[in-house]
């Protein structure tokens, strides 16, 4: 799993690789008039997304010591979190005021934030799976592969959020143009 | 036999290199630049070569050895150490730095060398052919043969307008790609007066086997001559034939893609015409520009030239041998 | 042979034959996950698509038999040489190293299985709707013909609005996701299911290099896939990352392209090394010498690799400093490699020749790699490759090392073991008029082209003019490569005629010190009846009963009516548990259907049918899931 989750961790540093290519790549940067991204509300859903990594842990730990109710608590509770931040890009897209085929910057932009969602979006769906084992009572102090192959993808999301985030706005910062 | 075996290899090695030294060839360079290299790929072959005799005459000696039956074992710690560190680490080691250092310093002097130049020529590639447009002469445009004078340094301003080409003239200096939406500059230099084939070298579609250019070095006088007529717009017609020829060129589809200076044809699609007789080639060197080849050309260039961006035009035959005539007189 | 000895009687091979048997008729044969049975589909359709590249290759040097030939239009020779380089980098050079990878390696290390049977089972059926996908544009009449590293803007969707790059994209990224879960199943299966005792210094060099490869392919397959992603995107819904008038560059493709590829050529040529270090033994009566530094200048190699992407883009007009440090880099690779070599010839030195075919190759790889590799320190000198770059003396170079550090050490590989797999001997004599053949052709092919480069003659070129003094190359080339079609020929049809008429080879015809001879010809399924233990790198040479048994006790364990095998650490090769592995399934050739549906509603641009797709590949893999997960490590 770790070792799958590198190779796809090569290819978040493959789009991210790209997105700073070309901004180097144009003396302005974002491109044609469009403005930078306002860091406000999506630096409060990468908030939420850090602190999501707490229920899932505690979920863990939970199973760990044979807490089945206490399991149950924290996969919803991040669950929630997690369909909170998803509302939160999905009001984002729709705020954006640009679209993917305007030009390499919103290109990058979209294709970009998708990769995160994409991955949040399966983060979610184990968890889901995870709940409805749990219920089911599939996982006992032993044996719990299961959460514990959910929480590792979960904070993988997280991660890739908090590169994109990065990427996305607070890489125009580094562009020499800015200055 | 070893001895002779390497010997053997030593000449077959040699002949084949001195057979590149043809004329055309990257190794009998006619610039600057292309000597350089030329110089820095003779070290490399001589140090190459003694690597790959050693080695060969290493493996020749080892595999005529009898060594004697033994249980089969396992090898010893230690054993072989001499060969793998003294020659796998050891020799390749100082071969490669020395190497690094050559090549650094013929790169380095190739990069020194750019600066101005005073004449500065753009080249931009198209789907298999080229234009050439002298910089702070802004009529003198023409394609697919670049004028130089010689013994003075010309800078290429190289870009492309659809997808990327490589220019490459093996005579006069290594290769650099037209990039669309980037311009890059490659400084060539010819010592004596002739012509040198080029071509381009990196895939651009079907006819990328057919995108060839002549660099044309010339005395400075020559020179200045030729560009100041390129600059010139075309040479008026003067006879019934050629103006008829003019008129037609106008009037079919040819005036929609090319452009002839002092005519209402002034589209960019295709190579400039203004002074199309005085160009060797036709159709990014495809074919001497020869009335036959010619009339070839304007009938069916896809006959020629398969997959290139240029049409058949149907004439009637009158209509052809007036803008045959024309398309002469174009000098 | 101390070793396996059957002495527990726990152990009925009976019970071992039912719980690893396949069930009859074709749809067994569809749902059978045994790792011997995926890897020889792996091989036998990886050496079909060798013989379809090299098919290409004659075509190609047909028409350049001369000059202003008509033999293929230019339309045809495009497709031709991007098919020939498609198919022998993705389609025949990565499957059939992980194809060998996947038979032997679990044999070499004593292990019964690989440990996710059923995930090696779908990276076949992909890999070969992969390759079919691939090919099917050749019935559409829109033929990738856009090279095998596909720069834009040429396939970009500005010059190339119709299918034919799509198949390509769709086809190769198949392939790198085989390559990737392939590479997945082979790390753990060496990390944690060796044989007990069969420490790190106890590893064949195959199974080092199959190591060193799959982690390379972890980091080296995703930049690819990242760049395919957004040129499909570009091509589909109008991105605009490699387009130059929207603030695209095409460049970025190069940069993804070659972070790829460059790693790309090692991981062929690393496995291949390694197998020859292990054969070696075989035909010198003496053990690989040097083995610590072959090993570590492996690994080397692969580290080195990431790190000399831009020394194929020296012609892009790139900053200066930047091309000095790859210059550097890609010279440093040629110590690692040097290793390799000299420790090959140092083996050959102390050893007791045994010519038989084998060797030959192996002395074949040092003749033609080593000159192939000095080419290539000579391109990675940025001044000097301003000349040659994309001329005919690197399509020398790369040859000269893809078949003297690839082919060469995989057609001896493959006559090494094929008594192993089908339990017969290959013919000595046509053997070695095969060898002889393909090693003289290649170089009478390639050897000439170093000096067309010089004159001149650019690569991917349909056709040339007379009178530039290429004729007489040109026309060597293409004898040569007649001459290595008929090798080809022989050496197929060796393997043809004795694959049920050669001579039977009991289970160790060569006399060779590794496990996986140790078992029969062919190997049943599970390999070996009781978990084998090592105590050296040459198991078989041990004198007889000097073998110590590891941990008896878990071993003992292993029960006969199940299919299990061995769990052991990583550095020491303790055992420490026994996993129990799924049986056949045919949920991997589903879920690989549903992907190839999702792929090709994508390529003709079907919302619905991509919806059902989407669709199929969830539920195969829920299914998939629910019959019995593997016991998965982290
Ligand atoms: C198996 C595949 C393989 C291998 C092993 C190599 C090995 C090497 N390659 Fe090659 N290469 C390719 C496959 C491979 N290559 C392909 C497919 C391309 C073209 C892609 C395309 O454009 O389509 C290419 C292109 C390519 C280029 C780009 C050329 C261009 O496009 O202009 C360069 C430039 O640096 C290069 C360099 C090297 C170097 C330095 C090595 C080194 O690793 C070689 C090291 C080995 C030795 C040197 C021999 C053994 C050593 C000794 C015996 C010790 C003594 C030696 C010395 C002192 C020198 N290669
Ligand atoms: C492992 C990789 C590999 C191998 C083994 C080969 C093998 C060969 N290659 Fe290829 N080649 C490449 C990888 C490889 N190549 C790549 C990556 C390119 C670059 C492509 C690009 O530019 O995009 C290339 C490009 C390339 C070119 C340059 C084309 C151009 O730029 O215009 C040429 C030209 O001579 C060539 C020739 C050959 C020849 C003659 C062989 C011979 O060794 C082949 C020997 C013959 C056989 C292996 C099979 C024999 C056939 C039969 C026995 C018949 C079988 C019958 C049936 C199928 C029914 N290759
Ligand atoms: C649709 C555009 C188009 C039309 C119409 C067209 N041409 Fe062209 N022409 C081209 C292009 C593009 C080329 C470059 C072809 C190449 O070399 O790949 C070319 C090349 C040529 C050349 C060779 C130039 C050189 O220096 O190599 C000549 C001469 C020429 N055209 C004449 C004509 C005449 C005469 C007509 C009318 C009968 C005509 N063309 C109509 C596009 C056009
Ligand atoms: Cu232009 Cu190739
Ligand atoms: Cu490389």
């Amino acid at each position: 799993m770790l070792l799958g989750l590198s190779a796809v961790a090569t290819l978040l540093a493959s789009l991210v690789f790209a997105y700073f290519m070309l901004m180097f790549h144009n003396s302005e940067w974002p491109l044609d008039g469009i403005r930078r991204p306002a860091v406000g509300t999506p630096a409060i859903g990468l908030a939420l997304l850090v602190a999501s990594t707490v229920p899932v842990l505690l979920a863990g730990r939970a199973i760990g010591a044979g807490r089945q109710r206490e399991l149950r608590l924290w996969l919803a509770t991040a669950a929630v979190l997690g369909v909170v931040i998803l509302g939160m890009q999905a009001r984002g897209y729709a705020g954006l005021g640009f679209a993917h085929d305007v030009n390499a910057y919103t290109s990058l932009f979209v294709t970009l934030s998708a990769f995160h969602t994409i991955n949040l979006v399966i983060a979610l769906i184990l968890n889901f799976a995870t709940q409805a084992r749990a219920w089911l009572g599939h996982f006992s102090a032993e044996y719990h592969e299961g959460v514990r192959l959910a929480a590792l993808f979960w904070y993988w999301a997280v991660v890739c959020g908090i590169v994109l985030f990065a990427t996305l706005f607070l890489g125009p910062l580094l562009d020499p143009a800015v200055q | 036999m070893s001895r002779r075996a390497g010997t053997l290899l030593a000449c077959a090695g040699a002949l084949g290199a001195l057979a590149a030294c043809g004329d055309g060839s990257a190794l009998s360079p006619k610039g600057p630049s292309a000597r350089d290299i030329a110089g820095l790929w003779w070290l490399m072959f001589w140090l190459g070569l003694a690597v790959y005799v050693f080695v060969v005459a290493l493996l020749l000696v080892v595999l005529r050895r009898r060594g004697k039956a033994q249980e089969p074992v396992a090898a010893t710690p230690g054993e072989g150490r001499a060969l793998i560190w003294g020659a796998g680490v050891g020799m390749t080691t100082v071969v490669i730095v020395a190497l690094v250092l050559v090549s650094y310093s013929v790169g380095g002097r190739i990069y020194d060398r750019r600066g101005t130049s005073g004449l500065q020529v753009e080249v931009i590639g198209y789907k298999f052919w080229w234009e050439v447009r002298y910089l702070g002469r802004s009529d003198a445009i023409t394609a697919n043969e670049i004028h130089i004078p010689t013994g003075r340094p010309v800078d290429l301003i190289l870009t492309s307008r659809d997808v990327i080409h490589s220019f490459w003239v093996p005579e006069l200096a290594g290769k650099l790609d037209l990039v669309p939406g980037v311009r890059h500059a490659l400084r060539i230099q010819a010592d004596r007066p002739g012509e040198f084939r080029g071509q381009c070298a990196e895939y651009c579609g079907v006819q990328h086997a057919n995108m060839l250019l002549l660099v044309v070095a010339q005395p400075p006088d020559d020179f200045d001559a030729w560009l100041d007529r390129q600059g010139q717009p075309r040479q008026q017609p003067t006879d019934p034939l050629t103006q008829r020829g003019e008129e037609v060129f106008v009037r079919t589809p040819c005036g929609a893609c090319h452009r002839v200076r002092g005519t209402t044809a002034t589209a960019d699609v295709g190579p400039d015409l203004t002074h199309f007789a005085s160009r060797r080639t036709l159709g990014a060197g495809v074919r001497p520009n020869t009335r036959g080849h010619l009339g070839g050309w304007i009938s069916d260039p896809q006959a020629i030239k398969p997959g290139n961006l240029m049409p058949p035009t149907k004439l009637a035959p009158d209509e052809l041998l007036a803008l045959l005539a024309y398309m002469e007189s174009l000098t | 042979m101390t070793t396996t000895e059957d002495t527990r009687p726990s152990v009925q091979t009976a019970d071992l034959d039912r719980a690893w048997a396949t069930p009859p008729g074709f749809i067994g044969w569809l749902s059978n996950v045994n790792h011997k049975a995926i890897g020889f589909r792996f091989i036998v359709t990886a050496f079909i698509f060798l013989l379809i590249g090299g098919l290409q290759a004659a075509l190609i040097r047909t028409q350049l038999i001369g000059p202003e030939q008509g033999f293929l239009g230019p339309d045809a020779y495009n497709q031709a040489f991007t098919l020939h380089g498609t198919t022998m980098m993705f389609l025949f050079a990565v499957p059939m190293i992980e194809g060998l990878a996947m038979y032997l390696v679990p044999m070499m290390i004593g292990s019964r299985d690989l440990p996710f049977p059923r995930l090696n089972a779908f990276g076949y059926w992909l890999y070969l709707f992969g390759g079919i996908f691939l090919y099917w544009s050749l019935f559409t009449g829109s033929v990738p013909d856009g090279g095998w590293f596909n720069y834009p803007p040429l396939s970009g969707p500005q010059f190339r609005p119709d299918t034919s790059i799509d198949f390509w994209l769709l086809g190769v990224t198949m392939t790198e996701i085989v390559g990737i879960v392939g590479a997945l199943e082979l790390v753990v299966c060496i990390a944690r299911h060796r044989a007990p005792g069969m420490s790190l210094n106890r590893i064949p060099v195959f199974v080092w290099g199959v190591l060193v490869t799959s982690l390379m392919i972890l980091f080296a397959f995703p930049p690819l896939v990242a760049g395919g992603l957004l040129l499909e995107l570009d091509r589909k819904i109008g991105t605009h990352f490699y387009n130059p008038m929207a603030g695209g560059d095409p460049i970025l493709w190069q940069h993804l392209f070659w972070i790829f590829g460059h790693p790309e050529v090692y991981i062929m040529l690393i496995p291949a090394v390694g197998m020859l270090a292990t054969m070696v033994p075989a035909f010198t009566r003496r053990g690989i010498v040097g083995y610590p530094l072959v090993v570590v200048s492996l690994v080397a190699i692969g580290f080195i690799s990431f790190g000399l992407w831009v020394h194929h883009m020296f012609a892009a007009g790139l900053p200066a400093l930047a091309m000095a440090f790859f210059t550097a880099a890609s010279m440093a690779i040629a110590i690692p490699s040097g290793v390799q070599v000299f420790a090959l010839i140092a083996t050959l030195w102390r050893g007791k020749l045994v010519w038989s075919t084998p060797l030959l190759y192996i002395v074949g790889f040092v003749l033609v790699f080593v000159l192939g590799g000095i080419t290539g320190v000579m391109v990675a000198s940025v001044a000097f490759d301003w000349q040659v770059h994309d001329t005919f003396f690197v399509v020398a170079h790369f040859h000269y090392v893809l078949i003297g550090g690839v082919v060469l050490p995989i057609l001896g590989g493959l006559h090494y073991w094929f008594p192993k797999m089908t339990g017969r001997m290959l013919d000595e004599r046509l053997g070695k008029i095969a060898f002889w053949l393909i090693f003289g052709g290649m170089n009478l092919t390639f050897f000439p082209q170093h000096i067309l480069g010089f004159l001149g003659m650019p690569r991917r070129v349909y056709t040339f003019q007379s009178g530039l003094g290429w004729d007489f190359y040109n026309l060597v080339s293409t004898l040569g490569t007649y001459v290595t079609v008929a090798g080809f020929l022989v050496y197929t049809a060796n393997m043809a005629i004795n694959w049920s008429r050669g001579r039977p080879a009991g289970d160790n015809p060569w006399d060779a010190p590794g496990l996986e001879w140790a078992t029969s010809s062919p190997a049943p399924a599970y390999n070996f009846a009781a978990g084998p233990t090592v105590s050296s790198l040459y198991p078989l040479w041990e004198p007889e009963g000097a073998a110590p048994r590891g941990q008896p006790g878990l071993l003992d364990e292993l029960q006969g009516h199940r299919r299990e095998i061995v769990g052991t650490t990583v550095l020491d090769a303790e055992a420490i548990e026994i996993l129990e592995l799924p049986g056949n399934s045919l949920w991997p050739l589903i879920a690989a259907l549903a992907i190839v549906l999702f792929l090709f509603a994508v390529m003709i641009d079907s919302i619905v049918l991509g919806g059902i797709g989407l669709g199929a590949i969830v539920g195969s893999l829920a299914c998939w899931l629910w019959t019995g997960s593997e016991r998965t490590h982290e």
